[in-house]
């Protein structure tokens, strides 16, 4: 029942789009985080490994590549809202990388547990441990977890240009 | 334990249980900084293993995206191990109990334009499926409703008492009822019966079970065919036999929403029109003529 409520799109573009922009900023790694890295801090290497992490994972489950996209984006998010992580072992961020990548199987409803992901042996954290990383995501995120992604816009830009020919919008839109 | 008594002592004050249902209770809270009541909606986790179960994690993201003056809003979110406080605005008043409680206010015809505006405008964007008077609240001072019907911010999944409407399909349009696809004008017929609801003060439609609320509609409205709803026949409903599916004296919408302009009367046919695909938009009714001298 939660699924989908947003009405779809092609019914009130002229509505959602505006909307979408907005939206947008929210969903993203707070400013100063692209512009006030230095190449030396310590969080490009804690991203570096995490978003690895989630490849090695994906690897190994083979899930629907927005599952990665979605993990890698709240683990931006994370990072870029933490000023101060200068050091951590390496546990932390296999703690970060395997939480993000279990909120983003439950934000898309997959049913992939922990277990799943947890199958390569890289990552074994204990459940509970991963569960009170979610909360500190989920919080730190303030809770907005959907994505806008350049596929959002789609519909938007296809609607753009003037094609006359419905199975091809029909194709691309699919 | 600690947890609760932390979060409830500091920020909020749990007055009184005011729902219940599978997903766990209701409080009305007040909120001791600011000395304004909230509603909290306590969700438990069933399964603790898996951490907050994935459809809370989504309808909390859906509600934090939702900003708008006519829905409910959340206002806090609390979390521990085993359970999510969901805090939201409270009102006391429901469409139901308001049309209860004041009988003649709640007739006056601006009134129910105003209300029926705000309705609309914000259906814009969300898919309910289960608008009703009872998850409509009504702000009886500043005369503004706010829908509480997005999943987790419905207030009361089965209310401490129970009414008749939880189960009633009086609200829900034609396809909803014959499990046909649907979209959002489910919302624009449900709007509608609220609509005529609101003029009346008596429900549209009454019926207890799919069959008689689709009898009631095709009695009021008439017994749909292939040219006012093209597909119709293979929808699963026997239409060989058009008088089978009527029951009463056939009456018009002007005789039974009684005190209804006229182009109120034309706005709520439109959103009465059995075949979905022809029913007036959320869009078009806020621009329709009932509205123009408001």
């Amino acid at each position: 029942e939660l699924e989908n409520p947003l009405t779809s799109f092609e019914e009130h573009q002229s509505d959602t789009v505006p909307a979408l922009f907005a939206n947008e900023s929210d969903h993203m790694p707070s400013h100063y985080f692209s512009h006030g890295l230095k190449s030396n801090d310590f969080r490009i290497s804690v991203r570096r490994e995490a978003i690895s992490l989630i490849f090695q994972a994906q690897f190994y489950c083979n899930f629907d590549s927005i599952i990665p996209c979605l993990a890698i984006s709240y683990v931006d998010r994370f990072i870029s809202m933490q000023e101060n992580w200068n050091e951590g072992s390496s546990w932390i961020t296999r703690l970060l990388a395997i939480s993000c990548l279990s909120l983003a199987a439950k934000m898309k409803n997959t049913g992939l547990s922990i277990s799943d992901l947890q199958r390569d042996e890289g990552f074994v954290c204990d459940s509970q441990s991963i569960r009170r990383m979610e909360l500190l995501i989920l919080s730190t995120l303030n809770w907005k977890m959907r994505s806008i992604t350049p596929f959002s816009f789609f519909y938007f830009f296809i609607s753009l240009f003037d094609l006359e020919d419905p199975p091809l919008i029909q194709g691309l839109r699919d | 334990m600690d947890y609760l008594i932390d979060t409830m002592d500091n920020k909020y004050e749990q007055l009184e249980t005011i729902g219940r249902g599978n997903f766990g209770e209701v409080y009305k809270c007040r909120d001791r900084e600011k000395n304004t009541f909230a509603s909290m909606k306590r969700i438990l986790f069933r399964y603790q293993d898996d951490g907050v179960p994935g459809s809370v994690i989504r309808g909390v993201a859906l509600l934090k995206e939702l900003d708008h003056p006519n829905i409910i809003s959340l206002l806090d979110v609390l979390d521990d191990e085993k359970w999510v406080d969901l805090v939201f605005e409270y009102l006391e008043m429901d469409l139901w109990r308001f049309m209860g409680t004041y009988p003649r206010i709640g007739k006056d015809p601006n009134l129910t334009k105003s209300f029926l505006y705000q309705i609309l405008s914000d259906s814009y964007r969300i898919l309910h499926r289960n608008l009703k008077p009872r998850n409509i609240m009504v702000d009886v001072d500043k005369k503004i409703v706010k829908i509480a019907d997005y999943g987790l911010a419905r207030p009361v999944d089965a209310p401490v008492a129970f009414t008749y409407q939880v189960l009633s399909p009086g609200y829900k349009a034609p396809e909803l009822l014959i499990d046909a696809k649907y979209s959002t004008p489910v919302d624009i017929w449900s709007v509608g019966c609220i609509f005529a609801e609101m003029v009346t003060h008596h429900p549209l439609f009454n019926g207890q079970c799919e069959h008689t609320a689709i009898m009631e509609m095709f009695s009021l409205l008439g017994v749909p065919n292939v040219e006012t709803w093209p597909g119709v026949t293979s929808l699963g409903i026997n239409l060989s036999n058009p008088e089978a599916l009527v029951s009463g004296v056939r009456r018009s919408l002007s005789d039974v929403v009684k005190g209804l302009e006229p182009t109120g009367i034309d706005l709520l046919a439109q959103m009465l029109c059995l075949n979905p695909c022809r029913r007036i938009t959320a869009r078009d009714a806020l621009i329709h003529a009932y509205f123009r001298n408001a």
